[in-house]
């Protein structure tokens, strides 16, 4: 390397070289097999009804479910393969070359390195050489994709066919990374809604085509991104200087605890939740009640509406579905920063793990508590309370059931995860992923099943004593788990009697009103079973003894 | 006799430690007496950090034992660090915390946190207490880390490379911290340094380690006196470094070399005396030149 110039191209080649195989490796792919592969599913990419006559097929489709299934996915593939491997390979592009990394002092994800501005080279030189070699990768994939690959004609990916598209999207993004790096939240934001307009915006076709858009806004990018490295290189511009305008009220609303704790329990309990708990009970209210005040405003203020049957279906499964995903997404990407601090107090492994889950018990209890308050909002919009109910459900007895399970599977996905992610070993820590993705495979082969009357009922009469061994199993390894635990003291046998109950309760909780709705229907065996299994009991035992494996390694 | 009654407070018998192929503790025994301070000095890598965290617990011991208060740290983390202070170099406090937010959590699992102790160190260490541990520049966390690691009196205060990085001003605050923790009676301090008048400074004893070893420790005292410089004249110039018994290191070259030595004055006297050198200067190393002649010996 004798120039910067070269220096710089190898260190983008450094950082990112095994992306950049696969991109050439996906490019290769797709120019020689997938036109073999479309030829063999006698499907021609070219034709302009190819995404028409996809759909058409998979309609006329028959035979075992699983085959179904995979055929489908097979035909999606080549319906939207290249399309999707274009977009994702030129996005990758674009974020490669705002030259950002992790920055683990600041924990920004995307910061400029500093390290370039120590070198002696001009800003003019960086900017320009960052601006000018992402300008040329941008073109030369894009050019890759479209003329060595066929790419099937459907409308959604047509759109982005445009190269200069592609290049104006660079330069903005340059130039939003560059110039609000001082302001990583507004920055993040800014970048979302720009992808927002790039990749959702309805009316994209048009601004593709007009000399009016792209233009001015290539070069409102290109004139950022310069200014942008020069300030950030002498530092000219800085945080925002003022308070943020509601930390008073977040002050007021959050739980600060007392002047001085009662005991070590409970100030491990305000711990877990200023770590961890607050921010999934915020991300749960701003996610479920921003929606739906705007669609009161666009109700009251724009007088649209009434909502329609479609959509609040699938406002329901939204609000339904958030808890849960916020509280795994949480749980499997825990935060080990403040772990060494805590490992450091003169704390047993269960008091910690107890503060944990009395933690994630109460993010878990407010996130519920807004669902069900939006869920009682809905029928402003315009729809009756029984079409939201009825959206999914029989009886307001089945909504509450619904809720408290959610809270319920809200707080397990926490639970069941703690062990794994606390253990300090990454294998482990990957663990919760693997598991969900088993479950869906499981529900989804439960689900393939149903659809063949023979197998299913071979499945129904063989399900109770499935989930008895089961339990059995769970019983076991809870024993032993717990024992071990209070053995080594890793857990004071107050708190197990605690957990004991609180697990006795939280069965209770889920098997009582199952047993009021279900009451001799077929398959209640199952269902008791089922929730019995699904009450964290091993899991929780393992936690102290996974805890001491990375406390004391 | 009350384990925690020992006159040792921590106590290392032939304790090894592997990561993977690297051997980073082999067969380190020492022992930190009650009331003293205790210097921890080696080469980066030596394993003082992994001998830190088996006296605080946060290794289990391959083979061999550790004992802090009569205990073994990682079979009963509470009792030990219950009556520990500690210092990481890392300084590990939540990002996310408010000054007095640590201090008010960090008191809730000590009974013997002494709040108005705690508030005067606040106000000495100019720590603002609503202002965020993130904020905090490099020396104010070193300064925020201490403080928590003071407030409670600690029996044990360990420190893990309390002045890495930080600047005259606020090393001056440490050690007088740490001083001042020894004056007080019973207490005990064992810290790690790369500062070696520092530990010079404020050390009653002190051990040095070398690739895992301990290779030298004793009273600060005794090292200082065990050890002598000698500079040695000859007539001829010399090649090469003259040959003596008990030489740490020979820097020099020609007529003129200078010794480390390591034993009796008088044996170094006459072995210089039979290679023809004659001593025309003679003092006590300061313990920067015994480390590095003690490092560079083991290197070759």
């Amino acid at each position: 390397m004798h120039t910067p110039v070269a220096a710089l191209a190898w260190e983008l080649w450094r950082r990112h070289r095994l992306r950049l195989i696969a991109i050439v490796g996906l490019v290769l792919f797709f120019a020689v097999m997938y036109p073999a592969l479309c030829a063999l599913a006698g499907f021609n990419p070219g034709s302009p009804d190819a995404l028409e006559e996809m759909v058409k097929r998979a309609g006329l489709l028959t035979g075992p479910s699983l085959q179904r299934v995979a055929q489908v996915l097979y035909l999606l593939f080549l319906a939207c393969g290249p399309s999707v491997a274009m977009v994702l390979s030129l996005l990758f592009v674009t974020w490669m070359f705002t030259f950002t990394e992790f920055d683990p002092r600041t924990k920004d994800p995307m910061t400029f390195p500093a390290r370039l501005f120590t070198l002696p080279v001009s800003t003019p030189f960086l900017f320009w050489r960052l601006f000018l070699s992402g300008m040329a990768a941008v073109v030369v994939l894009y050019c890759a994709w479209v003329y060595c690959v066929p790419q099937p004609h459907t409308d959604i990916f047509l759109t982005y066919q445009n190269c200069f598209g592609w290049m104006t999207l660079l330069a903005l993004a340059q130039g939003i990374v560059w110039a609000l790096a001082a302001w990583p939240t507004t920055r993040i934001v800014v970048l979302m809604a720009l992808l927002f307009c790039f990749l959702g915006s309805p009316a994209q076709r048009e601004i593709f085509e007009s000399p009016y858009v792209l233009p001015p806004l290539f070069l409102l990018g290109m004139a950022l991104a310069a200014a942008g490295l020069q300030k950030m290189r002498h530092g000219q511009w800085r945080g925002w200087a003022w308070p943020w305008p509601f930390a008073g009220w977040v002050a007021r609303g959050e739980m600060r605890g007392p002047k001085r704790f009662a005991s070590p329990a409970q100030a491990q309990l305000w711990f877990e939740w200023r770590r961890f708990a607050r921010r999934l009970s915020f991300y749960a209210v701003g996610l479920a009640l921003v929606p739906v005040a705007l669609h009161l405003l666009v109700r009251f203020v724009a007088g649209w509406g009434p909502i329609q049957p479609d959509t609040v279906s699938g406002f329901v499964l939204y609000l339904l579905f958030l808890p849960p995903t916020l509280h795994f997404c949480f749980a499997v990407t825990p935060s080990q920063a403040d772990l060494p601090f805590v490992m450091n107090r003169p704390l047993d492994n269960g008091g910690m793990m107890m503060a944990a889950l009395k933690a994630a018990g109460i993010s878990a209890l407010v996130s519920g508590v807004v669902v069900l308050s939006a869920w009682w909002v809905m029928p402003l919009l315009g729809t009756t309370a029984s079409e939201v109910g009825q959206a999914f459900l029989d009886s307001p007895q089945h909504g509450l059931t619904i809720i408290l399970s959610l809270m319920i599977l809200s707080w397990r996905l926490i639970a069941v995860s703690l062990g794994f992610t606390w253990s300090g070993r990454p294998w482990l820590a990957r663990m919760p992923v693997w598991l969900m993705l088993a479950a869906c495979l499981g529900g989804m082969t439960v689900a393939m099943m149903a659809s063949d009357d023979a197998t299913w009922n071979s499945f129904k009469w063989l399900a109770p004593g499935l989930l008895a061994g089961l339990l059995a199993v769970k019983f076991l390894l809870a024993f032993l788990a717990f024992r071990l635990s209070l053995k080594r003291g890793l857990l004071a046998p107050s708190a197990f009697v605690v957990y004991l109950a609180v697990w006795t309760l939280l069965a209770a909780a889920l098997l009582v009103p199952a047993t009021i709705l279900f009451h001799g229907q077929p398959g209640f065996l199952s269902l008791s079973l089922g929730i019995i299994l699904l009450t964290p009991l091993a899991r929780i035992g393992f936690c102290p003894i996974a805890l001491a494996w990375n406390r004391h390694a | 006799m009350n384990p925690s009654d020992t006159p040792s407070v921590v106590e290392i018998t032939g304790l090894n430690r592997q990561f993977g192929s690297t051997l980073a503790l082999n067969q380190v025994s020492l022992q930190v007496r009650r009331g003293r301070v205790f210097g921890l000095v080696g080469t980066n890598g030596a394993g003082k950090t992994t001998l830190i965290k088996h006296v605080l617990g946060r290794l289990k011991a391959q083979s061999g034992e550790v004992r802090v208060f009569g205990f073994d740290p990682a079979a009963d983390p509470v009792a030990v660090l219950s009556r520990l202070g500690y210092l990481s170099e890392n300084r590990d406090l939540p990002a996310w915390m408010r000054v007095d937010e640590l201090l008010r959590y960090t008191a809730a699992f000590y009974p013997k946190w002494d709040e108005a102790y705690a508030e005067q160190l606040r106000q000495q260490f100019g720590l603002n207490p609503r202002a965020k541990i993130r904020t905090l520049s490099r020396g104010e966390n070193a300064k925020a880390g201490l403080l928590i690691a003071l407030a409670y009196r600690p029996e044990l205060l360990l420190l893990d490379e309390p002045s890495s990085g930080l600047d005259p001003v606020v090393r001056r605050d440490i050690l007088e911290a740490i001083i001042r923790t020894v004056a007080e009676e019973g207490r005990t301090v064992f810290f790690s340094s790369h500062l070696l008048e520092e530990v010079e400074r404020v050390a009653d004893d002190l051990a040095m380690m070398f690739n895992g070893r301990v290779v030298l420790a004793g009273a600060l005292d005794d090292v200082k006196e065990n050890h002598h410089r000698l500079v040695l004249r000859f007539d001829s110039p010399q090649a090469s470094a003259p040959k003596l018994p008990g030489v740490l290191s020979m820097t020099g070259g020609g007529r003129e070399w200078t010794a480390i030595c390591n034993g009796k004055r008088d044996e170094a006297v006459a072995a210089a005396a039979r290679t023809g050198g004659r001593i025309v200067a003679e003092d006590s190393p300061s313990l920067d030149e015994i480390f590095v002649a003690r490092a560079g010996t083991r290197s070759e």
